[in-house]
């Protein structure tokens, strides 16, 4: 039996942008993208520890190093700049969790892998 | 626009007395490849094998890469008989033709290469050798591609340019005189010139090409600025490549040009490797240039009706050899005879290509880490980007019904689960697509959908899949005011509409 799993969070992060007028979706550093094993265009739950908002869009690829976290489009509604957030991908997955958690700094730089859940 | 040359000019005159300027001998090419379709299959099969044969003893003598992976394992060329034994050989992946790039090579001064560069999919083009003696071998091959479609040499053709960056700068005068003299048209592309699809359109209908090729994604978009002037009477066929070719698309291209459609799996690193008979059973394999595997994830041969990955080798090149080299993309085996005739096995379809174009690109891989093994994580698949709700009807069924037309080109079946995302008071919920009349425009509310979305509101459509991980095609729409289709978006970051 497949179950559905944490497979990717990255803990914390501060949003650096919030905008209606920007197309689309959560713009993240790729650097983080690359760490927390999310891909381009993954469904992603971002829930707002701020306001308590949660939604579900989709991942588009941010600079690398820049640190962004960009919320575009609609979602801006429910998301503003400088609220922390917590992001999430899950997946189907026939074997244990090992999903990588990511934490961050206050910019969104890469700070370490947190240990098991 | 000065209208096409007379075909028979072209073909008798112009274009033999061009190649001949060239003496590449495409045409003498064309003729023994053409000839080699109907052979039968047991032929084709043992004629791949001598090729085959010869290609594995000459990289074990000549290509310091084989000369060392087969010491090393133990491969003996010569063993090497069937299918089977073939699966002992490494297969070779895009990292590794980085890496190993110049011991790749081969070591005998005879070869001449030609560089060549694959479009940078995942932001990382490969450079590339090719043999210069395989150059008029692909023209040759893609010709003979043209002809399965009912389109002859000398007939005028107009191609859709790929997306990314032009290889040498953009056309030359040259270039540009030279195509006016082989009949050959190029449309103009490119998602950010205003308009560009619109005089795609008025070029195709008033030039009268007898052939359209492009990729997939340009062709559907220009299959939907056609409309209903439709395309010039002279049209026989469409050629496709590039992105996957779904249904749907199949659809939108084949009724907006009112001309079958020829699909094409191709790439950089080989040209045209399988291509559709018009007996549209699947794609052939040009069987006598390439080996072609689909495998397992286990790396065991899929049984037909099975997907698996698509492993190439070039059976020509000797300058670069490519052998068992990973594409990345996805294919389904074929244990039928195609009722065309042709010996070439079939690919009943192809699942997904890695090959990027306006509004789908490779999706990153992620790091090699637990987040990406073995696991199946949804992906967006469709985007319809601000369309406006038309109606609100409480007393149907909860669902948001679409205009028919948006469904085809987003990508979008009726009875989908969607994430609608309001961006006028930013409500977000799930629900199901229906479909609307085609061309109404209609974006309709239903049930309690109504309640949150109401006529006037602007939203997002999206609906998601579930991926390997391995590259998907992603139909994102950009609409107008009247829900209308105006163009496939990429979206980068940071950008407005």
């Amino acid at each position: 039996m497949k179950r559905l799993f944490l497979k990717s969070m990255i803990l914390k992060a501060t949003v650096t942008l919030a905008d209606l007028r920007y197309v689309g979706s959560i713009t993240i550093d790729e650097d983080l993208i690359e760490r927390a094993g999310l891909s381009e265009h993954e469904n992603v739950h971002v829930v707002d520890r701020t306001n308590g908002n949660r939604l579900q869009t989709y991942v588009i690829v941010g600079e690398r190093g820049s640190g962004v976290i960009g919320i575009n489009g609609a979602a801006a509604h429910l998301v503003s700049e400088g609220d922390v957030v917590d992001i999430m991908a899950f997946g189907w997955s026939a074997g244990a969790p090992c999903p990588l958690i990511v934490e961050v700094d206050g910019r969104n730089r890469f700070e370490r892998f947190a240990g098991e859940v | 626009m000065l209208p096409p040359l007379p075909a028979a000019i072209v073909r008798h005159v112009i274009y033999p007395v061009y190649r001949g300027m060239r003496s590449d001998r495409v045409l003498d090419i064309l003729d023994r490849l053409e000839l080699s379709a109907w052979r039968s299959p047991g032929e084709i099969e043992d004629e791949a094998w001598r090729s085959l044969a010869q290609l594995l003893s000459y990289a074990a003598a000549q290509v310091p890469y084989y000369r060392d992976l087969f010491s090393e394992t133990g491969i003996d060329p010569a063993r090497i008989e069937s299918g089977r034994d073939l699966l002992s050989i490494p297969l070779l992946d895009r990292d590794t033709v980085r890496r190993q790039r110049k011991r790749l090579v081969t070591l005998d001064p005879v070869r001449r290469g030609h560089r060549m560069r694959t479009r940078g999919t995942a932001g990382e083009p490969l450079d590339l050798w090719i043999d210069e003696s395989d150059l008029p071998l692909r023209r040759a091959n893609i010709l003979r591609g043209y002809r399965w479609a009912g389109f002859d040499i000398g007939e005028p053709v107009a191609v859709l340019p790929e997306g990314g960056p032009p290889e040498s700068g953009g056309m030359g005068r040259r270039e540009r005189w030279k195509n006016r003299f082989n009949n050959v048209l190029v449309l103009p592309a490119g998602e950010d010139a205003e308009g560009s699809v619109e005089a795609a359109a008025r070029a195709v209908s008033s030039w009268g090409p007898a052939l359209v090729a492009g990729p997939v994604v340009a062709l559907e978009a220009l299959a939907a600025a056609l409309g209903e002037k439709g395309a010039a009477r002279r049209l026989g066929a469409v050629v496709s490549y590039g992105e996957t070719m779904t249904r749907g698309r199949r659809e939108t291209i084949e009724k907006g040009f009112g001309v079958p459609l020829f699909d094409r799996y191709q790439m950089r690193e080989f040209s045209a490797i399988a291509m559709e008979c018009p007996e549209h059973r699947g794609l052939h394999i040009f069987s006598d240039l390439f080996h072609v595997e689909v495998l397992r994830d286990d790396g065991s041969p899929a049984a037909p009706g099975e997907s698996g990955e698509i492993v190439v080798t070039g059976l020509t090149g000797r300058y670069m050899p490519l052998i068992r080299y990973r594409t990345g993309d996805r294919a389904v085996p074929s244990a039928e005879a195609c009722p065309c005739g042709r010996g070439f096995p079939l690919l009943e379809r192809i699942e997904g290509r890695r090959a990027a174009g306006p509004g789908r690109k490779e999706a990153a891989r992620p790091a090699a880490g637990a987040g990406g093994r073995a696991t199946e994580r949804l992906v967006v698949k469709s985007k319809i980007h601000k369309a406006h709700v038309t109606a609100g009807a409480p007393d149907d069924i909860d669902c948001l019904r679409i205009d028919a037309k948006l469904l085809e080109l987003g990508d979008i079946a009726a009875c989908e689960r969607i994430l609608i995302v309001n961006a006028t008071n930013g409500a977000r919920l799930e629900t199901i697509a229906l479909e609307a009349p085609g061309g109404s425009g209609t974006i309709g509310a239903g049930g309690a959908v109504a309640g949150m979305c109401r006529p006037g509101d602007e939203i997002g459509v999206m609906a998601f899949t579930w991926s390997d991980g391995s590259p998907g095609s992603f139909s994102n729409i950009l609409v107008d005011g009247e829900n209308r289709f105006v163009r496939f978006l990429t979206e980068k970051a940071g950008e407005m509409l």
